[in-house]
């Protein structure tokens, strides 16, 4: 229930943030009902309007009661972010004590978990934009080196590339699991299955009923992979993908929603639309972020202890 | 009865972790038995039993059914030790990448939280003994630069004392809010009236009902402020306050409860014949403990956003 309560929260947040950045939604316009969102979401009322009521903390939205649920004006909005960020690392640090870390051995400790090995995975992806995507956010967010392989260069029988040889972790998405999964029994590494933050394509599954939804990508088969995406969501034929380098981007009129894959973001360099367009956020879910984590702080600890000893 | 629990199982986590570290304890070593420490620590055996099953779960401690109680072996100790270790971590650092920090980035980010500003503190009460105790832990949990203040030392001058003037943040016990706050108000300082962990009072009340128990101080005053503390409670004609230096501790019969300001331990000599209580893992109540961190961070971090 807690957990579904902060998936929520995080749903509707990401809603105002994306509505606010598109200009679908205006600053004290008017947000759906609690009734209406718990309907749409299939959750319990009562959980929407916890959610609700964690965004108004935040300075988000306000709740008027027997008006309904609305966007809090701008000034409001852009409140100073510390308080927030405090109160949690007060939770970490308390959380420290219990473990019996006092807080100015803590960053020591994190850092243990992080840095006491280097780490080399390879992405297994079919299409320029993933295979751009995946490394990056490995490298940003959890400090793995990461370099991505094109899985169709990988033939049945040929040689295995040098850059296989010793890898720590394969990395690849369900669709391609199958032949990851020999190559990780092969070479006898471990591989995660990535899943991806479902935040963008909820998003998108919204909006694509209400009118088109733009997509610049780099790879023509990232193209076809989020047609393939989408082809069953309602209004999948306001789904317009365009490529970048072979489409007219002039044709994307000015308050479309618009996404950008990361790999065409650092490709546009200087762009109007860069202005306007939503990035793409994070890749991972917070279930492939767990796992990552999860084998980067065990290898991490192992390494750790094996090197006092 | 579930929070005494877990306040037990944090006193002994944090007394197998410190002892293995100083080397005061192996691993794989014998550890008293639960009923042995309930008597140590004036609780019900079935409370120690449950506290000891908390660090069982947490792969700290071995109970071997009619062998006793054993601190866990090396090698198993690292993989519990790092079981432990990994679930809290993995969950710090996903919810660090979920609030746009990168891991990599954490440890950094937070000891910038933590050490941007040296803020400074004056822990003012009326004794020595607690003096000492609430500045001990200021400094070594909280890493607060602390001078102490005696509360009336400071009334009786014509204005406060340059310790209080300098401060960031004037912390004191329920006790003398009345007498801090217009000082706080007057120099504009935030006060912090500290709230301590009262089980350790609680548990000096509940033995002083089965008993006499001794109660080791180095001030006078603290030794006169603990008879009005306990002047209510059953016994309280059991409770034997001896002021260190000035009081024969001879007197104490062997196998009686003694229990010591941080200060006394600190001037007893190593070998000295008596067997005090466990001191209390912490002396803040969980709220001041936030209150703590929430003051520090947030100086902090407004220290960071300033351009």
């Amino acid at each position: 229930m807690a957990r579904r309560r902060s998936e929520i929260t995080e749903i509707l947040r990401q809603r105002v943030f994306s509505g606010l950045h598109l200009g679908i939604i205006r600053h004290r316009g008017r947000l759906p009902s609690v009734r209406q969102v718990a309907r749409e979401l299939g959750a319990n009322p009562r959980v929407i309007l916890a959610a609700y009521r964690t965004l108004e903390g935040e300075g988000l939205i306000e709740l008027k009661p027997r008006s309904g649920v609305f966007v809090a004006a701008p000034d409001t909005s852009v409140a100073d972010p510390t308080p927030r960020r405090a109160d949690w690392m007060v939770d970490v640090l308390i959380k420290g004590l219990q473990h019996g870390v006092l807080p100015r051995g803590l960053p020591q400790r994190v850092g243990q978990c992080l840095d006491s090995v280097d780490l080399h995975a390879v992405v297994l992806e079919c299409n320029d934009d993933q295979l751009y995507s995946v490394p990056e956010e490995l490298q940003r967010d959890f400090g793995i080196n990461a370099t991505g392989i094109e899985i169709d260069s990988l033939q049945a029988g040929s040689e295995t590339p040098t850059i296989l040889r010793g890898v720590d972790l394969l990395v690849t998405t369900a669709f391609h699991q199958k032949e990851a999964r020999a190559l990780a029994k092969h070479l006898g590494a471990p591989l995660i299955v990535i899943t991806m933050c479902t935040h963008l394509f909820t998003e998108v599954g919204r909006l694509l009923p209400q009118g088109p939804v733009y997509f610049i990508v780099s790879d023509p088969r990232f193209a076809r992979k989020l047609h393939h995406l989408f082809e069953s969501s309602k209004g999948a034929a306001n789904l317009r993908i365009l490529v970048l380098g072979s489409d007219d981007l002039k044709e994307i009129p000015d308050n479309a929603p618009t996404y950008l894959t990361r790999l065409s973001r650092r490709r546009l360099k200087e762009s109007p639309l860069l202005n306007r367009v939503l990035p793409e956020d994070r890749v991972f879910s917070a279930e492939s972020a767990r796992q990552i984590l999860s084998f980067l702080i065990r290898t991490n600890l192992a390494a750790a202890s094996s090197n006092r000893r | 009865m579930k929070s005494r629990r877990i306040d037990i199982a944090d006193a002994l986590r944090q007394r197998l972790l410190s002892g293995l570290h100083l080397g005061e304890l192996k691993h794989g070593q014998r550890l008293s038995s639960a009923r042995e420490l309930a008597r140590e620590m004036g609780a019900d055996p079935r409370v120690i039993l449950a506290a000891y099953r908390v660090l069982e779960q947490e792969g700290l401690v071995e109970l071997r059914p009619r062998s006793g109680i054993f601190l866990i072996a090396a090698d198993a100790s690292a993989n519990g030790l790092h079981r432990r270790t990994h679930d809290w971590m993995v969950e710090l650092l996903l919810e660090a990448v979920e609030r746009g920090i990168p891991a990599p980035e954490f440890p950094e980010r937070l000891r910038r939280s933590l050490e941007t500003l040296r803020l400074r503190v004056a822990c003012i009460e009326c004794n020595v003994d607690q003096i000492d105790e609430l500045s001990h832990e200021l400094h070594t949990t909280y890493g607060l630069d602390v001078s102490g203040v005696d509360v009336y030392a400071m009334l009786e001058s014509a204005r406060p004392p340059k310790d209080v003037r300098r401060a960031d943040l004037l912390i004191t016990t329920h006790f003398h809010t009345h007498e801090v706050q217009p000082i706080a108000t007057q120099l504009e300082k935030p006060l912090i009236v500290a709230e301590l962990l009262v089980d350790g009072f609680a548990e000096v009340a509940r033995r002083l009902a089965e008993g006499p128990v001794y109660y080791i101080v180095v001030d006078p005053r603290f030794a006169k402020k603990l008879g009005k503390i306990f002047s209510s409670a059953r016994g309280s004609a059991d409770l034997h306050v001896l002021v260190q230096g000035r009081d024969d501790l001879d007197q104490i019969p062997p196998g009686a409860p003694v229990y010591l300001t941080r200060l006394v331990r600190e001037r007893l000599p190593d070998r000295s014949p008596l067997t005090p209580a466990i001191p209390p893992a912490r002396v803040f109540s969980p709220a001041t403990s936030r209150l703590l961190f929430t003051f520090i961070l947030r100086a902090n971090l407004h220290a960071l956003t300033e351009p």
